[in-house]
């Protein structure tokens, strides 16, 4: 872990004073060789690119490889992913995969489906809290279930296909209500309108609003989990279960390999996924997003996003 | 807050910083140079070089980082014509001119005499507001957004002086090409004729390089080659009078593109168009502009750095981003295990003062290495030409593949570049284009946003004073100068005619 | 030399005019609008399109019927400035052509319009060449060639500073993009560099 770092720095000043250099990537003996590419469907800076970054840098500690991070973002994530199709028999790429994985597939035309990948590691599952502007009239989850049944409830959604949608979707249909949307791009973009009181709810992961939660200018009102929150500053929110809406979804996020891989390889990518699973960059990733580390591996791994996906079908109507 | 400012100097001030900070700012510029190649670039790749750092050391490298690229890119703007990023596309339009004939020194020496002048003033503002106009700019939702997206293109469009309605087709072309893609909020993929490699869109980077640096290339090589630019050296060197002309320029700079800054998704490339289009109007020495005016190389480049200082504000006071490389620094705070948000200001005010007070530094470290080095990279233009853009060819494409890791990248890098020179040739504006493509996808979105928040009725528009105020004022933009023409010609109707 | 910048110009507005009409009913299939009359995905292309069609038009009408003569770029450069604004630019007088012994207007090393026009479309040949062979060769490599070709072959430069000045800027950008910042350039298929 730290001798990269100083590697590079190295490498750095040497070349800036155009002094030539060789880079000190290690090569490791067994089915994967030379550098690695981890792809990021989405841009830099988000959830998804923080968590791919995450990977590489733990999977480089463990494996001695170079894993260079590269985002190919657009389309909702559709690009990175058709770019990986395209990449299918190569085990010197890897993909920091989220719920798109199954939601672009279920709602836009595109080539790839979510069995065209070799499933490696889920690292663990994010859910949403519905959070407000501190100066909301919504108390519960329920007073924005009522309000929608009477009047117009302003939602922001993240995307398109995005987690917030899925989870709007599904509550819409067990409460039989209907929220407004007001599309954003990102996270913090709904931050902005949930602040600003541009829109009346919004629904995103604790990691993306622990900060405004703290500091008051933000309320969760319910989480859309199976349980309540163990970190201790979203310990005090009640599941959305417990005041009478049957919806708990988890976006899951982990990183997948190009499909058709020899079994030595797939198993080289779970065997390193364990050892990364053991390292503290694995927790303190986890504790920094707020997320839970139900980890899963190849097969198991694959059942689950099956699973998810017949539940995903069946919420979206299709 | 006096206090905090000490706190922060305290912090930011140590030899080690001060040399990593050097590193970065150095280090960022080499990446600014590279075409194609900007500060949010810059920042993302560097990024791992700081991870074996303290926090504070290493966010403090970060803002060297990210001030050497965006100087970097002036520094190609004005010697090649290649801006590295869109807030640096304007640079281009008096600065190259500038370097042409042979003032490319004072032209990077003002440049980063408006930057640090412009961090000052906006440090001060920072230091003084940052809560208070976070509140502010929350009230900016999607009607006004669109309000000032509209503003912006106006201002740029009437900025072509007489060819009004080239200048609107090219902002037109623009906005078209943007609309190719997934567009937010959608999932209708258009114009993309069944290419993943369209899906995204087709992206800025890889049309600035086409459109300025090869188009550039091509259209010298027509034009046939120049002496070279023989500058004597006390051409090179920036005089007394070049600061004092230019300082109204700049400090008119610092405020808009400050303004401008704080609003989320606005940001510095619309400050450092509309700082131009407005001192084209205003300046003493507007007839010169786009002729090598050099108020029309300080006056965006003030604003783009002002810009990217008040883009902190969401950042700090808010923890939302304000712009593209503050998400990328903000996605820094986290892996130093910091949580961005209100907070910060509370829970680490060491870390967050020294921040603010190492943006200062940086701009005095650039100041300090680039006012005797300006000179220096100006000899650049001594290297015959026909060397020269053989080079430019060369870092041009792989600058563009590095951005994407895609060849489709220098496809279209070549296309454009075609382009960018039949639009030369036809003396066809291509800064309008730029802001087109730049500004469709944030237009598309606000406007999707306020259909959204209207329920089908654009007409929710009138519900914001804000957005009405902003909209009366692109009107005015419009009109005014038609009734200046109007009545200029009464008075000497022969001056006028056509 | 006059080219007819005006009918390029003319002939440039009409192809921009075709291109926003048909952006602009591809679009419309797109969705004007959508659910309850919002803003659909075919919106801004129909709006854009139709703008830029019509912007087009006008300025083939504005070409058009001004002066009924070829004009030279000069020309147009001071066509802009009699715009409607007051401050319009005004292009500085540049210095007077150079000329060759027939009285053609030549560059600084004696070529003619005709010869710089061949240069020109070269390079742009060999840009589309250069790339076409990236899947073969590699990037850095076949643009290093276009590098020393244009320098040696287009512009006559000597051949050793050529091949020097090629090589090093091929180093340096191999050191930064390859070393600094770990940019994996495609090698092509014989994997070279």
């Amino acid at each position: 872990m730290t001798s990269r770092p100083t590697t590079i720095a190295a490498a750095a000043v040497a070349a800036l004073a155009l002094a030539a250099c060789s880079s000190g990537g290690g090569t490791a003996d067994g089915p994967v060789t030379g550098n690695v590419t981890m792809v990021v469907p989405f841009s830099a800076g988000g959830g998804s690119d923080a968590s791919g970054r995450a990977i590489a840098s733990g999977l480089e500690g463990v494996t001695g490889l170079t894993i260079t991070t590269e985002n190919r973002e657009g389309g909702s994530g559709a690009v990175g992913y058709s770019y990986f199709l395209g990449e299918e028999g190569n085990p010197n790429v890897l993909l920091a995969a989220e719920t798109s994985l199954i939601s672009i597939p279920l709602s836009q035309d595109v080539e790839f489906a979510s069995t065209s990948f070799t499933p490696i590691m889920k690292l663990g599952d994010d859910y949403t809290l519905l959070v407000v502007p501190a100066d909301s009239p919504y108390e519960t989850c329920t007073d924005v279930i009522d309000a929608a049944a009477d009047g117009r409830v302003v939602a922001a959604v993240s995307g398109a296909v995005s987690l917030d949608e899925v989870v709007f979707s599904l509550v819409e249909e067990d409460q039989d209500v209907e929220f407004d949307r007001v599309p954003f791009e990102s996270g913090a973009e709904v931050i902005a309108g949930v602040l600003g009181g541009q829109v009346d709810i919004a629904s995103l992961n604790p990691g993306e609003v622990v900060g405004q939660l703290e500091s008051g200018d933000m309320r969760a009102l319910c989480s859309f989990s199976e349980e309540r929150y163990e970190y201790e500053a979203i310990a005090d929110v009640p599941t959305a279960v417990e005041q009478g809406i049957d919806v708990a979804f988890a976006q899951f996020r982990g990183f997948i390999a190009p499909g058709g891989l020899t079994e030595e390889q797939t198993q080289f990518w779970i065997d390193a996924a364990e050892e990364f699973a053991e390292t503290d960059a694995y927790d303190e990733y986890i504790e920094a997003n707020l997320m839970q580390p139900n980890v899963l591996y190849g097969d198991e791994f694959a059942e689950y996003v099956a699973g998810n996906e017949a539940d995903l079908a069946t919420a979206l109507g299709q | 807050m006096l206090d905090n400012l000490i706190l922060g100097f305290s912090q930011a001030l140590t030899p080690e910083n001060l040399l990593w900070c050097l590193i970065g700012v150095v280090a960022g510029t080499v990446i600014g140079l590279l075409p194609g190649l900007g500060a949010t670039t810059g920042v993302a790749v560097l990024l791992p070089l700081t991870f074996a750092l303290e926090p504070i050391t290493a966010l403090i490298m970060l803002a060297g980082i990210y001030y050497g690229a965006q100087y970097g890119g002036t520094i190609t703007s004005v010697l090649i014509s290649t801006p590295g990023e869109a807030s640096s596309v304007v640079t281009t339009l008096d600065g190259y001119q500038m370097a042409r004939k042979g003032r490319a020194g004072p032209a990077l020496a003002i440049s980063a005499i408006g930057s640090f002048i412009a961090a000052i003033i906006s440090l001060a503002l920072l230091v003084t507001l940052a809560p208070p106009l976070a509140e502010l700019a929350l009230g900016f939702g999607p009607i006004e957004q669109l309000a000032i997206m509209l503003l912006g293109l106006v201002i740029v469009v009437t900025f072509q002086g007489g060819a009004l309605v080239r200048g609107a087709m090219m902002a037109g072309v623009g906005l078209l090409i943007s609309t190719v893609g997934v567009a937010s909020g959608f999932t209708t993929a258009r114009f993309t004729f069944g290419s993943v490699d369209l899906l995204s869109g087709i992206p800025f980077v890889e049309v600035m390089i086409g459109l300025f640096a090869l188009g550039e290339v091509l259209h010298q090589i027509r034009v046939g080659a120049a002496a070279p630019i023989r500058a004597r050296f006390k051409d090179m060197v920036i005089r007394r009078k070049d600061i004092t002309d230019s300082m109204p320029a700049i400090l008119r700079g610092s405020g808009i593109g400050f303004v401008l800054g704080i609003l989320p998704g606005a940001g510095s490339t619309l400050a450092s168009f509309m700082s131009y289009g407005i001192e084209k109007r205003v300046s003493k020495n507007r007839a010169n502009f786009g002729k090598g005016a050099i108020e029309g190389v300080a006056s965006p480049e003030s604003a783009n750095n002002a810009a990217a200082n008040a883009n902190f504000v969401p950042t700090l006071a808010l923890g939302i981003p304000g712009g593209a490389t503050t998400a990328v620094l903000l996605g820094a705070f986290t892996i130093f295990g910091l949580q961005p948000g209100p907070l910060l200001f509370e829970t680490q005010p060491a870390l967050v003062w020294g921040l603010l007070v190492s943006f200062f530094i940086g701009n005095v470290l650039l100041l300090v290495l680039n006012l005797p080095l300006a000179p220096v990279f100006a000899q650049m233009l001594r290297i015959p030409y026909a060397y020269l853009y053989p080079i430019i060819l060369l870092t041009s494409v792989v600058g563009a593949f590095a951005v994407s890791n895609n060849l489709f990248s220098v496809w279209l890098v070549v296309l454009f570049g075609i382009l960018g020179w039949i639009l030369k040739e036809l003396d066809l504006p291509i800064a309008p284009l730029v802001l087109g493509l730049v500004l469709g996808p944030l237009l598309e979105k606000a406007l999707v946003q306020t259909s959204a928040l209207g329920q089908g009725n654009l007409g929710v528009v009138v519900t914001s004073p804000t957005a009405i105020v902003v909209l009366l004022g692109a009107v005015v933009l419009v009109v005014l100068p038609k009734v200046v023409v109007a009545i200029r010609s009464r008075r000497t109707p022969a001056e006028v005619g056509r | 030399m006059r080219i007819s910048v005006r009918a390029a110009g003319v002939g440039f507005s009409l192809i921009l005019a075709a291109v926003g009409t048909a952006a602009a009913i591809v679009g419309s299939t797109y969705g004007f609008t959508g659910e309850d009359g919002r803003v659909g995905p075919g919106f801004l292309p129909v709006v854009f399109g139709a703008a830029v069609a019509l912007l087009a038009l006008v300025d083939v009408a504005q070409r058009v019927l001004r002066r009924d003569r070829g004009v030279t770029i000069e020309d147009l450069a001071t066509d802009l400035a009699a715009g409607d604004e007051p401050v319009a630019a005004v292009v500085a007088p540049e210095d007077e052509p150079l000329r060759n012994a027939d009285g053609e207007e030549v560059d600084i090393f004696g070529r003619t319009q005709r010869q710089r026009t061949r240069i020109l479309v070269s390079v742009m040949v060999g840009l589309v060449a250069a790339v076409l062979l990236t899947s073969l060769i590699g990037l850095l490599l076949s643009f290093t060639l276009l590098m020393a070709f244009v320098a040696i072959v287009l512009e006559k430069r000597p051949v050793v500073p050529s091949l020097i000045i090629s090589v090093v800027a091929a180093g340096a950008i191999w050191l930064v993009f390859r070393e600094l910042l770990s940019v994996p350039l495609p090698t092509g298929l014989l994997g070279l560099l």
